[in-house]
């Protein structure tokens, strides 16, 4: 019998220990696992690496913000249209956490090489810039003829994260949209789990595997996590600003010393809520998940 | 839409003074604050340059009903042609396109941009920026534009905190492009001079003074032989940006 993959969030959550490098799917506020975020917060797992994505904007900075975080290798954290990410910003200058400087391409062939187990990807275009010349990430090698080149090492994070519209219950993943690194973060990391907002069955899979963007192999385990994107977007349901407008003021409010709304934040949404279905309900139940997808339909109409 | 009533604002300006830069048939892309950018491609498809191509980092050749700050959000793949990913964007930054697009928090003498620290150390900066996406696909490019937030001696400065992309020295480096050909500002639009890759003043706001672009700046300015005022879209232009490419006004904010 072939096993299934399902899991719960609490399972999965478990996989990440102090200290564990963590790489989430999507981009900024795009296909973000959020309720995996939320579930490893009330967990209470500390001392994370973050690595990947091309740009990263909420999630990073709760868990920023929550202290469990002590180093970012990522290209940007930024709240994109509600401006710099506050808690990111306030512990990268007072020295808390330790912030690398790198950027998306040397993420995207770190992760080539990851999948492909060579210790290094050749990369182009860095010379010049005050990027390259910090050794965790980069050497540069010579050939036989003496050319130099530059290349980045491999990055094989601990667990991958993604977050995607459907999966079936033995890890087969069809994005609706975007994949933004989804694709080689699958490949690269050593065990990666998927949010699916539902699960089809292998049947569906199989009458269409064209639609399939990352096979079973790459999948560890898969949750399923209706609106657990959310306050990010997917293909299903448009990003909510207004929850992440409030988040973004909250948190540049504990940037300067009042700490009261970002704390009632927390509360309401993260721990607070016993679980997922009481984050749905803390977030406007139905209505909410309605006006959402809603708007993303006639954003595409 | 009677331009003569309602003229063009500073961020309409900067996309038709970029679309017309762009060449029918050539390759360009961009990432976050896509607002500018993705008005300047879109107009010059839909003028002179119906074959450019958009490789954004989440579609092929989009056509969104609005303009979008984020292009990985699913409304930026809207009848697009194709779904790209970031295995797409590191093949065209390693082989190289014809133009990107920057905005940062501090732009020097030479072009150099920072998007990620200012004052401080390393480990501890006095003010940590978001950190830049991608900026190898910049220097590979045939040419980049930068689009800085605001014209202030804090963001025009004589050399930046941290080189996050090299501006006009990219010409002396093989295998890159020409570096950083305009800087486009809410005050000015401003070039590289050939033989000391410094900034040159070209164009400037409409109601904007030389000197008033230069007391906004922290370094000295190279001058055009004649500095004039940006050229101004066509009516053609205007309707077509305010109508298609951009109905909902994001440029038109300032």
């Amino acid at each position: 019998m072939r096993r299934s993959k399902l899991a719960t969030m609490e399972e999965v959550v478990a996989l990440v220990e102090p200290g564990s490098t963590l790489a989430f799917g999507g981009a900024v506020h795009a296909n973000r696992p959020a309720a995996f975020v939320r579930a490893l917060i009330r967990r209470g797992t500390g001392e994370l690496v973050l690595n990947a994505s091309p740009g990263s904007g909420w999630d990073v900075d709760l868990l920023v913000g929550c202290g469990r975080v002590g180093k970012t290798v990522l290209p940007m954290v930024t709240m994109a249209e509600h401006g710099l990410a506050p808690c990111f910003r306030g512990a990268a200058e007072a020295g808390e956490i330790e912030t690398a400087y790198i950027d998306t391409m040397s993420v995207v062939a770190a992760y080539l090489a990851g999948a492909y187990g060579h210790p290094f990807h050749f990369i182009r275009g860095l010379e010049g810039t005050d990027i390259v010349d910090d050794p965790e990430f980069y050497d540069v090698l010579t050939d036989s003829s003496g050319g130099r080149h530059r290349a980045v090492r491999a990055m094989t994070p601990d667990v991958g994260v993604l977050h995607v519209e459907e999966a079936d219950e033995f890890g087969n993943v069809r994005h609706a949209r975007g994949r933004v690194l989804d694709v080689m973060l699958a490949r690269a990391a050593k065990r990666t789990v998927v949010q699916a907002e539902r699960i089809v069955s292998n049947a569906e899979v199989r009458r269409d595997p064209i639609r399939t963007t990352i096979a079973a192999q790459y999948v560890h385990a898969v949750v399923e996590t209706p609106f657990g994107a959310h306050p990010t977007a997917c293909a299903e349901y448009q990003t909510d600003d207004d929850h992440l407008r409030a988040y973004a003021q909250a948190a540049e409010a504990r940037r300067r010393g009042e700490p009261e709304a970002y704390d009632a934040y927390l509360q309401q949404y993260v721990l607070g809520p016993r679980d997922e279905s009481g984050y749905r309900e803390a977030i406007g139940g139905a209505e909410t998940e309605r006006r959402l997808r809603e708007a993303m339909r006639g954003s595409h109409g | 839409m009677d331009p003569t009533v309602d003229g063009p604002t500073v961020d309409e300006l900067r996309a038709v003074f970029l679309a017309r830069d762009f060449a029918d048939g050539e390759i360009g892309s961009c990432g976050l604050v896509a607002t500018i950018p993705l008005a300047a491609m879109r107009l010059a498809q839909l003028t002179h340059a119906p074959n450019l191509q958009l490789a954004m980092e989440g579609a092929a050749n989009p056509s969104p009903r609005y303009l979008f700050e984020v292009p990985v959000d699913p409304e930026a793949h809207r009848e697009g042609e194709a779904i790209l990913d970031l295995y797409d964007l590191f093949v065209n930054s390693e082989r190289g396109i014809d133009f990107w697009f920057m905005s940062g928090i501090q732009i020097d003498r030479l072009g150099n941009l920072n998007v990620h620290k200012i004052g401080g150390t390393r480990e501890r900066p006095g003010f940590r920026g978001p950190g830049i996406g991608n900026t190898s696909v910049a220097m590979t490019s045939k040419r980049w534009y930068a689009y800085p937030g605001s014209h202030t001696p804090r963001v025009f400065v004589e050399k930046v905190d941290f080189v996050t992309t090299l501006g006009s020295g990219c010409r002396a480096i093989p295998g890159y492009g020409e570096g950083c050909r305009y800087v486009l500002s809410n005050l000015a639009i401003l070039d590289f001079e050939e033989m000391t890759g410094a900034m040159r003043l070209r164009h400037v706001m409409p109601g904007v003074t030389v000197e008033q672009v230069q007391a906004a700046t922290g370094f000295a300015l190279l001058l055009h032989d004649e500095v004039t005022e940006v050229p101004a879209p066509t009516a053609q232009e205007l309707r077509l940006l305010r109508e298609v490419v951009d109905p909902r006004g994001a440029l038109r904010r300032r």
